[in-house]
């Protein structure tokens, strides 16, 4: 099982907690964004394999290799007997399976790096918030107070660094909705930078219910975007209870109803579990009776 | 952590407000109760009296009656809004009459079936056939139609002894398409007796459909169905293989005609479709007037009687699926998807406002339109009350909003019926004004004494009994609703 | 078939004198818990089997029953009407309580479909 999270040997110069993308030294030269005799491409990280030369022109190098690569700081004199032409990160071998089109997150101290984006992967998710107005009772990440509204902008760039040839993207939390102007925000900037992505957005659908809300959300005007919604049950009694929040039945299906008439994809997502297990029969025919429209995922 | 307990979800005594509701006794300790829009939940009688007076203290139940749209808690409004969309969804339809256009293009027939309600005319007279300029200006009053979709029904008599009409009534309603973009469809009524390698490419080439009578076995179906040489079964049977094997086994269906013959052998009748290799099944009712009343034959004969052929066919049907043979009984199948769906099937004679007119419009051979099928037989008769116009002088306005037409439409609405305005069963049913008329002088009936409301009742409470009682038929009418 | 626990208007017995003279079948129904309508609609309802004249006799409504044919008690008569009228009670009592809410179903179903010039303007305003 890949680790998405890992130690890196910290380079001696600070480097700005910042989004890369992986990539190769043979890439060609539009994936290097200018590299070379302008200054370090931006956002590109090269992955160094032991014993192969460091190209110039990146504004950060990668290696598993621990003996590849001491670091040259830069506006000093001082220079390394093997130097690389900027800074280094050591990667832990829990790391070794980056690959090009990947995407990391270094904090500054860079001593952990987080991979957001493993572009051998069919599906990819990016997480905007760890906040949500739901409590399901089966929860696998239960809901943080604090502000982390820079997980929008973090995604953002994770966007922006798109490799060539990225079919789809998830978005989920949390409750993005819950920070509306950030999510449409990242929404019209999809549309701008990849119109051509497969977005499916995890969502309890209950802003929805809020038709200003859905009709900006509709706006934006993603060709291919499908609302993932969570239905619990077909009645308000057991599904508040499962998602421990009275009042987030009604909700989320006059949300869904609201994009429905917007003409917004929809998938109802139904977890098996004790509560809905005797009443997923039931739940069908609601589904059939009242929500006819939804569709399935792709 | 729990914040919200599920007890805290729970209904209080008198916690409900009912939503509109009506219910059916089916048994001494089975009741029915459906919902505006003919969602359904089983319940005891006891049951009814606990949610109706608010002392239910079953949540399970008070559950299921919230998720029908049978109750909800006060100050809700989203069941109110689906109950909306989904009635809405059902009645969609009236906006798109008239899908059906039956084209008598001749009164001419080589049978003489006993039940016939159509004029017999010998095969040789001519003057009883439609002409080009009369299918003409039927085709522009049909192309007034507000329907996407428009199904030319050629009818008779014997259709294809006019073939040369059919072929150019389907020529020339796909050539006047051009201006309408409607998705068309062509079927022919025929007992396919001249059935011959011209006709089977023409229907290949124009995707024509077929649809032929089979009312049983051999000595059951040509007891009936009179033609010289006394083999009208033997060629349907042929013509039908000739079909199945040149157009493919989807493009002929079979229609039965119900007599006194037929009430005792209903596994036989099914017996002898499925040997054909025809899947489908309509266990239908002889209408009772026309030739019927005069014939032998046909008449009024017994509901009950009637009502215990249609459980044995369906019953047989029913085992041959068990037995991987996939038959579907037609009038169950229309009836599953009002049931379980909020789709309306569209077929004329099951809807409320009643498919006169604005489901289907016949025209005559000499032009003449009726409201129905039925309503032109009624006119063989001498009653010409459902005669709405010529296609020579009749515009589509002096058609659609004559009185001819909206009198017996309004009377055609259940939800204002005495009866079936508080009938559980409502959604399922529809209205047949051309029988009450015909039966009882007024376009509505008195329900309590009509064969066409014991007959609809009789079948609604047994399909839903048995969907009640057996998972197996209940899951068959889940996909006979799809 | 009647709910059980003592039913509204259950009809007792009356001693009327009926169009058939002393073999008359007849219920009474106390007027404080029974509406003449359900009894109207009962006997409406009940028309292939019997019919019924409904007439107001002090406090009450009395009920004459004339059945059609000749294979039922008169017994089974009474318990048929008398089903029937409590069917028929709750059915009216269940329409009075529910109207304004099928009231409101049916305007939100047939607004803004469009069909009507100044519903579509509506819909393209908002």
């Amino acid at each position: 099982m890949l680790k998405l999270m890992g130690r890196a040997g910290g380079p001696a110069w600070p480097v700005a907690d910042d989004v890369w993308r992986v990539c190769l030294p043979a890439d060609s030269d539009s994936d290097r964004d200018g590299a070379g005799d302008e200054g370090p491409a931006k956002s590109l990280a090269c992955l160094v394999r032991a014993g192969q030369p460091a190209p110039s022109g990146y504004g950060l190098y990668l290696t598993t290799d621990p003996e590849t690569g001491t670091l040259a700081v830069p506006g000093t004199p001082r220079r390394a007997t093997r130097g690389a032409p900027g800074p280094v990160l050591k990667l832990g071998p829990e790391l070794a399976h980056l690959s090009p089109g990947d995407i990391i997150h270094v904090p500054a101290g860079a001593r952990r790096v987080t991979v957001l984006w493993k572009n051998s992967a069919g599906h990819n998710a990016l997480l905007l918030t760890e906040q949500c107005d739901n409590y399901c009772l089966m929860c696998s990440q239960p809901p943080k107070e604090r502000d982390d509204t820079w997980l929008f902008d973090r995604a953002r760039k994770v966007i922006s660094l798109l490799p060539a040839g990225t079919r789809s993207l998830s978005l989920t939390g949390g409750e993005p909705a819950l920070h509306a102007g950030a999510l449409i925000g990242l929404l019209e900037h999809c549309q701008q930078v990849a119109p051509e992505l497969s977005i499916h957005l995890l969502s309890n659908g209950r802003r929805s219910a809020d038709p200003a809300y859905a009709r900006r959300y509709a706006a934006v005007g993603l060709a291919d975007i499908m609302a993932g919604i969570p239905v619990y049950a077909p009645e308000p009694g057991l599904h508040d209870f499962i998602v421990q929040a009275p009042g987030a039945f009604n909700e989320t299906i006059h949300g869904i109803l609201n994009l429905a008439s917007l003409g917004q994809a929809v998938e109802i997502r139904v977890v098996v579990q004790r509560h809905t297990v005797p009443v997923l029969a039931g739940l069908a025919t609601f589904i059939v009776r009242n929500l006819p429209f939804v569709a399935q995922s792709r | 952590m729990i914040k919200l307990e599920q007890a805290a979800t729970a209904l209080s005594p008198h916690g409900w407000q009912l939503l509109p509701m009506r219910f059916h006794r089916l048994d001494a300790d089975s009741v029915v109760l459906t919902n505006l829009v003919g969602e359904h939940v089983f319940v005891t009688p006891d049951e009814l009296v606990g949610v109706a007076d608010g002392t239910c203290a079953d949540q399970e139940l008070l559950a299921r009656l919230r998720a029908a749209h049978l109750i909800q808690v006060p100050g809700e409004t989203l069941p109110a809004e689906l109950l909306a969309i989904k009635l809405r969804t059902r009645l969609r339809r009236l906006a798109d009459s008239t899908g059906l256009h039956i084209f008598v293009v001749t009164l001419r027939c080589e049978h003489t079936c006993r039940y016939c309600q159509v004029s017999r005319q010998s095969a040789a007279k001519s003057e009883f056939d439609m002409t080009e300029e009369t299918a003409r200006r039927a085709l522009e009053l049909a192309f007034r139609s507000p329907s996407p979709h428009l199904k030319i029904e050629f009818q008779g008599g014997e259709p294809l002894l006019n073939f040369p009409l059919v072929r150019w009534i389907t020529a020339e309603a796909k050539r006047m398409n051009a201006g309408h973009g409607k998705d068309l469809a062509f079927v022919i009524a025929t007992n396919l007796a001249l059935l011959d390698d011209e006709i089977l490419e023409f229907c290949a080439e124009q995707g024509v459909d077929l649809s032929t009578s089979i009312d049983g076995p051999q000595d059951l179906h040509n007891g009936s169905r009179r033609r010289p040489g006394r083999d009208s079964w033997q060629q349907a049977v042929a013509g039908i293989r000739r079909v199945q094997e040149r157009l493919g086994p989807n493009q002929i269906s079979a229609l039965m005609t119900t007599t006194e013959a037929s009430l005792d052998r209903a596994a036989e009748i099914i017996d002898a479709y499925a040997d054909l290799g025809l899947r489908g099944v309509f266990l239908r009712p002889i209408s009772p007037y026309g030739f019927a009343l005069r014939g032998r034959g046909g008449a009024n004969y017994d509901v009950e009687r009637w009502l215990g052929f249609y459980a044995a066919g369906l019953d047989r049907i029913v085992e041959l699926n068990r037995q991987a043979v996939p038959m579907v009984e037609i009038y169950a199948s229309i009836i599953a998807k009002k049931m379980l769906t909020n789709s309306d099937p569209g077929y004329v004679d099951l809807t409320s406002p009643a498919g006169i007119g604005i489901g289907t419009l016949v025209y005559n051979y000499d032009g003449d339109i009726y409201a129905s099928d039925e309503g032109r037989m009624l006119a063989e008769m001498g009653d010409r009350t459902f005669r709405l116009g010529n296609v020579h002088d009749s515009s589509y306005e002096d058609v659609m909003l004559s009185d001819g037409l909206l009198r017996p439409l309004t009377g055609s609405i259940a939800l204002s019926a005495p009866m079936c305005a508080t009938c559980a069963f409502e959604s399922y049913c529809g209205a047949d004004p051309v029988f009450h008329h015909a039966t009882a002088g007024d376009f509505t009936g008195h329900k309590a004494m009509s064969a066409f409301c014991r007959r609809n009742m009789g079948v609604f409470t047994l399909l839903l009994r048995k969907m009640r009682d057996d998972p197996y038929f209940r899951d068959l009418m889940r996909r006979w609703a799809q | 078939m009647s709910p059980a626990g003592g039913a509204p208007g259950a009809g007792a017995e009356a001693t009327g004198a009926g169009e058939l003279g002393a073999a008359a079948i007849t219920l009474a129904f106390d007027q404080a818990t029974v509406d003449l309508d359900a009894l109207q609609r009962s006997a409406y309802a009940v028309a292939a089997e019997m019919t019924v004249d409904i007439r107001v006799f002090g406090a009450d409504y009395v009920c004459t029953l004339f059945p059609r044919k000749r294979d039922i008690t008169d017994d089974e008569l009474k318990h048929r009407f008398r089903a029937e009228v409590n069917d028929q009670i709750l059915r009216v009592r269940i329409a009075k309580e529910t109207e304004p809410l099928r009231n409101l179903v049916f305007a939100l179903a047939f607004s803004q479909t469009g069909l009507v010039e100044a519903d579509a303007e509506a819909v393209a305003e908002a």
